[in-house]
């Protein structure tokens, strides 16, 4: 473990130290490290300078002394007699939060940085269907919905890791083009299950979906997890005219 | 079941310093100079020597050999109040106390379980804090309900040789507390 450098990361290593080992380290999340159940982990964490290609991550770092060859104290405090030389002794001391490069430990992936690679993933663009087909009819209402697919899984690989992100539709945003949008957490049906529809005075429109995508996430077959967030993903527009109907009195014979 | 935290919270258990509780009384306007003076702490059946009662290295080493008879005390009365009282926002000792109240709630007694400390370091004292490090070993422990064990709570011997602690220095009441106890 390094001290902090120019930028505050303090970098963490398996490397074999050129000294003496005077003592071997932990990680801890702040939550793990403190009781979180009295003062809320956010609160306790900050956000790190990202740097490209590297992990970095606020951690609370602990180490606790490792017993010299020579039986010597390490910071003041030596080893209770019969401690095997290398074997570690004593309280964990915390250093306190710093953002730590744990790139070369080789951690599977956060569901932040797994979060990152979610916002990137080509998620489908759900078409708007509506009904009926062509042009509408003022009165009649204009009935949306989608017939494409609400999930999607990709497989993705994270430093070596292979992580299944399994992507659902959540949320479904339409914009009719007529004020304010409708939104529902079902991708709508057609006549005459619809679920999703609006009354058009005559004009020329055009609509288009929106849609919230979340997700769960596997570690090389790790139990699911969450994605921490979501992302959106905007549909093809559709224009259509509606017109005004008029009746017109036919002559059944005719 | 919180018994079973027991021989685990201890043999295996950890903490990490906290915020200081408030479960001793308010500090008297001055706080006595002499340990003949001070008001007494810990169990009437078990009260704090005045050794422990230094801020010296020896003061420090007193007190947690003090403190690990106050948890044998708590574990044959099953009462954790002078455990609580002698520490400060320690993880593990709130830990055991909490499981030491649900299995005196529940009825059940311990039989075993004593703790002896195998080998001390001496503490280094800076300021208002001591670290210390120890060996300790918890004689075999079963969790009783009505004379008889209770299957999966009872434990084997458990030598803890990498264990650790950190004291904190009370001006106002003139004794050390434990803010953490790690148990390897």
């Amino acid at each position: 473990m390094s001290p902090p450098g120019a930028s505050g990361i303090r970098v963490a290593s398996n490397a074999a130290s050129a000294g003496p080992v005077l003592y071997t380290w932990r990680l801890r999340t702040p939550c793990t490290a403190e009781d979180a159940a009295t003062v809320s982990c956010d609160s306790r964490t900050r956000a790190c300078p990202p740097v490209e290609g590297r992990v970095i991550q606020f951690l609370v770092v602990q180490r606790q002394r490792l017993a010299q060859p020579d039986g010597n104290p390490v910071e003041d405090v030596p080893p209770p007699s019969g401690t095997a030389t290398g074997a570690p002794y004593g309280p964990w001391i915390t250093d306190g939060g710093s953002c730590v490069d744990v790139t070369d430990l080789n951690p599977p992936p956060s569901p932040g940085e797994v979060f990152q690679y979610f916002q990137r993933l080509p998620l489908p663009e759900l078409e708007t269907r509506h009904q009926p087909p062509g042009n509408a009819l003022s009165g009649l209402p204009v009935i949306f919905y989608t017939d494409s697919p609400a999930t999607q899984t990709f497989t993705v690989d994270i430093r070596g890791f292979t992580v299944i992100i399994d992507a659902r539709a959540e949320r479904y945003t339409w914009h009719t083009g007529d004020g304010p949008p409708i939104t529902s957490t079902d991708p709508g049906r057609p006549y005459p299950d619809h679920t999703v529809e609006h009354d058009y005075d005559s004009g020329r429109y055009t609509a288009r979906l929106t849609v919230t995508w979340g997700a769960t996430f596997t570690v090389d077959g790790s139990a699911p997890a969450d994605v921490p967030g979501t992302t959106t993903t905007e549909g093809p527009p559709v224009t259509f005219d509606v017109l005004e109907a008029r009746p017109v009195l036919t002559n059944p014979y005719d | 079941m919180a018994t079973a935290l027991l021989g685990t919270a201890l043999l295996s258990g950890c903490s990490n310093r906290q915020e200081a509780s408030t479960t001793l009384p308010a500090p008297s306007a001055s706080a006595p100079t002499t340990a003949e003076a001070l008001p007494p702490l810990g169990p009437p059946d078990l009260p704090m020597p005045a050794a422990a009662r230094k801020q010296t290295p020896e003061g420090a080493e007193a007190f947690l050999r003090y403190y690990m008879e106050v948890y044998n005390h708590a574990q044959r009365t099953l009462d954790p109040t002078w455990m609580r009282d002698l520490s400060s926002g320690c993880g593990t000792c709130d830990r055991i106390a909490d499981d030491m109240d649900a299995d005196s709630a529940a009825g059940f007694t311990y039989q075993g379980g004593e703790v002896r400390v195998d080998a001390i370091s001496l503490p280094a004292v800076s300021g208002d804090e001591a670290q210390i490090a120890l060996v300790i070993t918890q004689a075999p422990l079963a969790v009783m309900n009505e004379g008889m064990p209770i299957d999966g709570l009872t434990f084997p011997e458990r030598s803890s040789p990498g264990s650790g602690a950190i004291l904190v220095w009370d001006r106002a009441q003139s004794t050390w507390r434990v803010s953490q106890w790690d148990v390897q």
